[in-house]
């Protein structure tokens, strides 16, 4: 399937808040209320829409346990986004995060998109985590906010999207250098610089995104 | 009677031939039959799960020695049941409990007694159902046919009907990788006892029963409803079989010569048993074309009518045809399966007859190490396993109980208690916890009130107070559960503490990344050997191997391979030690080579992690073979050394 620009996403966050499931209901729409341990990393993909131009999130969900650590910083490298997770009804996930962001943010490019998500908003009723205390966090390290359930879908598909909107936004800026994988993003095949038909950054939209899926 | 026990035994519960088909029936009735009316009080010994079943279908009308109908319902009184008798209690508690009192149930005793009683209740002139009145409770729950669903996690009542209108109910669920050995004549399965408190993830395989068959329907007709009858019976106890022998044959038998004869089922796929189109109807319904059109509308001529018989021989031929076909699979199939059981029955009896009691001598032995190849029957695995594993560390029965003990503390303590070293991961057991339930998730046992789940947790808990310099890290949980599957507790625990020592897998659950890189490198070397095009591939598309292998490696496959493959992999892996590991991954490799040279990288790493779920074990071990983990003559081993991969223990703890 062709598509305009790739970006490379990770998850990260604690173990058992959510990540795979989040990664599930976004590529398959479903909820798996038992899922199966992510050893290492596993892989999703999916194709969205931003200003009428196709772009693929190849989405790298790491484990979550502490030890693991090690090893997962090495898939930081040439993420453009981050979904950082922690569990609205856990406290000690939301604790952890300032260790989650320092590793991030020392492992990656520093443009990389950092989106902070409560998850399993569905369960309100063992809330542990206020949802402005996300929203302080989040303000006060300049990331952006949402509280999600992978359960009941809500705000997951946003949650990814939007992640999506400020990456787009910043090659649009010009921050971004598309041409440098490092920063994981890659322009799809049919437009790359040598077909002149289609500029790589800044292009105007509305090129109908050649082929539709 | 006993020959009937032994021969369904043998074949797995299925192909109950005709001749004992009548025999069968008596005593499954026998066997099975009770009296028994729901009372307040047998109600509460019952747990909440099977209470919703405990309705006015719980009354069995009893037929007498095979006389359907005789019987009259008596009610059971309460005061003669021992109520909340502690045996009862237990009973419903745990499965593998229940498993093996069913088992004493089935594996004889309780057949032949029961009739005892009936025929010498019969001879004093006792009315058979007086006797039932005397039933104690317990005697009545033994009776009842319950099985232990880890689909649906409740207890579901087997029930014996003579209701007309059966519903065909049978359990097969293939996402757990268990299977019922369903017997192509089987019609009737289980009846829903109440149809709301049954699980919808139970389907049926209730397959169209060859009571349609044209072949010889002549000789049929008239014993098919008899069949059925006893049809229903064999399959119910084939499902408690299932539960109670299949699943966990590895506890059943000390027995040796019966130990081939226990095939597991829940590793052991079925070939699933051919379709029977609904000939039958197709034929009956095409007969009316013979039939003479009603007086309202002209009679056919004489042509028409030879066109219609004509035609109805075409298509009765042709049904016939087909189902010769169809029959000459099934019987090719059955007999490939026959073959495959005694093969497997063969090498249990070589396993535990000849191997086990003398095994240094045996170990290395030509016929050992093919048989094993070929995959270890599954009532010897665990202790060929625990065998071939051995115990370096001396790890004894009451080391493991004060692990446990510690670990049990340190769970029960609101307080974690202060580091004692400076490189403790005792901490890490609080997330075993969350971990449990998410290992193997689709086999349920291992989750939240599931049989094993305390066991697997304990067992982990015990390692983390046995080694804290290691802790606990996900993926053991998969290596615990896989050992948990095929032996006891202790002997479990055991074999991970010593499988976990060796120098692969501490560099992993160490996280001692620059082992792990050597032992990366080995393999990129290895696999640029065997797949050269391969390797070029994911070289230029950036497809690491720690990407795939990690998983692979923490796991033992037992994450990424059906949990019947995994367990052949596990086999050969303790037979010739983790090259193994790096062989099968090339074997998977190759297996899938032209899918994966067609794949980018995104592609390529969700396959890998991802593998298919239909792997075929035959397949896959075809594959392993045809790669080697030698390049020329140097060893994996060597390779890895080289790559700066330590062997030695004493380096690894530096």
């Amino acid at each position: 399937m062709s598509y305009a620009y790739l970006f490379k996403y990770i998850i990260i966050g604690d173990t058992g808040v959510g990540k795979s499931c989040l990664l599930l209901q976004f590529t398959d729409k479903r909820f798996q209320p038992v899922h199966d341990l992510t050893i290492g990393v596993e892989f999703g993909a999916r194709m969205i829409t931003i200003d009428s131009k196709q772009i693929k999130l190849q989405i790298w969900d790491t484990a979550g346990q502490e030890a693991f650590r090690s090893i997962t910083r090495s898939y930081y490298r040439g993420a453009a986004g981050a979904l950082l997770v922690y569990d609205i009804t856990r406290r000690e996930t939301f604790n952890h995060l300032t260790t989650w962001l320092d590793d991030a943010r020392q492992h990656s490019n520093s443009n990389m998109v950092i989106m902070l998500i409560g998850n399993k908003s569905d369960l309100e009723s063992r809330r542990e985590v206020k949802k402005e205390e996300g929203e302080a966090f989040a303000r006060e390290h300049g990331l952006v906010f949402m509280e999600t359930s992978a359960k009941t879908a809500a705000n997951v598909e946003e949650a990814f999207i939007n992640t999506a909107k400020e990456i787009y936004e910043k090659i649009q800026e010009g921050v971004f250098d598309i041409n440098n994988e490092a920063n994981g993003i890659k322009i799809g095949p049919q437009h790359s610089p040598t077909n002149p038909s289609l500029p790589g950054a800044g292009g105007v939209g509305g090129s109908q995104g050649s082929a539709c899926c | 009677m006993t020959e009937q026990n032994s021969r369904s035994n043998t074949l797995g519960e299925q192909l109950i031939e005709p001749t004992n088909a009548q025999k069968s029936k008596n005593i499954l009735k026998n066997g099975f039959k009770l009296n028994l009316r729901k009372k307040n009080g047998y109600k509460s010994v019952l747990s909440k799960s099977t209470e919703d079943l405990s309705n006015e279908n719980l009354i069995f009308k009893s037929p007498v020695n095979g006389n359907e109908g005789k019987g009259s319902i008596t009610s059971a009184s309460p005061k003669e049941t021992p109520l909340g008798s502690p045996t009862g209690d237990i009973w419903f508690n745990t499965w593998p409990e229940r498993c093996d009192k069913v088992k004493s149930i089935d594996s004889s005793p309780e057949h032949p007694k029961t009739q005892e009683n009936n025929n010498q209740n019969t001879q004093n002139g006792v009315e058979p159902n007086q006797l039932s009145n005397k039933l104690t409770l317990n005697e009545a729950l033994k009776n009842i046919s319950l099985a232990y669903s880890p689909v649906t996690r409740k207890l579901h009542l087997v029930e014996d009907l003579k209701n007309e209108q059966e519903y065909q109910h049978d359990k097969k669920d293939c996402d757990n990788n268990l299977y019922v050995n369903s017997s192509p004549t089987k019609k009737y399965g289980h009846r829903r006892i109440q149809d709301g408190s049954f699980s919808s993830t139970i389907s049926t395989i209730s397959e169209p029963s060859t009571s349609g068959s044209l072949i010889g329907s002549e000789d049929r007709s008239l014993s098919n409803f008899g069949d059925e009858c006893h049809e229903d019976k064999t399959r119910r106890k084939s499902l408690t079989q299932f539960f109670t022998r299949n699943v966990f044959s590895w506890k059943s038998n000390n027995n040796p010569e019966n130990s081939g004869s226990s095939v597991w089922k829940i590793f052991t796929k079925t070939p699933s048993q051919g379709d029977n189109s609904p000939l039958h109807t197709v034929a009956s319904s095409s007969a009316l074309i013979q039939l003479k059109r009603p007086s309202s509308l002209p009679a056919k001529t004489f042509e028409e009518e030879q066109k219609h018989a004509q035609e109805y021989n075409e298509i009765l031929a042709a049904a016939k045809k087909k189902e010769a076909k169809s029959t000459a699979a099934k019987e090719k199939q059955k007999k490939l399966q026959l073959q495959l059981e005694e093969q497997q029955a063969n090498a249990a009896r070589h396993f535990s007859q000849l191997v086990l009691p003398n095994w240094t001598r045996m170990e290395k032995n030509k016929k050992t190490q093919e048989l094993w190849w070929q995959g270890l029957p599954s009532s010897v695995r665990g202790k060929v396993w625990r065998l071939a594993i051995g115990n370096e560390l001396n790890i004894t029965p009451q080391l493991y109980e004060i692990c446990l003990t510690r670990a049990q503390n340190r769970l029960n303590s609101p307080e974690p208690p202060p580091c004692e070293y400076e490189n403790d991961q005792e901490s890490s057991m609080d997330v075993i916890e969350l971990d449990i339930s998410r290992t193997f998730p689709n086999l349920g046992i291992f989750q939240q009130g599931g049989p094993y789940s305390e066991v697997l947790h304990s067992l982990l808990a015990a390692y983390v107070c046995f080694r804290p310099d290691v802790g606990y890290l996900q993926g053991m949980s998969y290596i615990a559960a896989i050992l948990i599957l095929n032996m006891e507790a202790c002997d479990a625990f055991i074999c991970f503490a010593n499988l976990l020592n060796q120098p692969l897998h501490l560099s992993a659950f160490t996280l001692n990344q620059t082992q792990m890189n050597a032992y990366y490198n080995a393999y990129n070397q290895v696999l640029n050997s065997n797949l050269p095009k391969l390797y070029g591939h994911f070289e230029r598309a950036g497809l690491t191997p720690d990407l795939y292998l990690l998983d692979w490696i923490y796991t033992i496959f037992a994450k990424a391979m059906p949990l019947d493959v995994a367990c052949r992999i596990w086999d050969i892996f303790l037979r010739d030690g983790y090259e193994f590991i790096f062989r099968t991954a090339l074997g998977i490799l190759h297996l899938y080579q032209s899918a994966l040279l067609n794949m980018d990288f995104l592609h390529g790493a969700q396959f890998l992690t991802k593998l298919p779920e239909d792997m075929s074990a035959d397949q896959l071990f075809k594959s392993i073979q045809s790669v080697c983990t030698n390049v020329g003559k140097t060893t994996f081993s060597q390779i890895a050394e080289r790559c700066g991969a330590r062997q030695s223990m004493t380096d690894l703890y530096r």
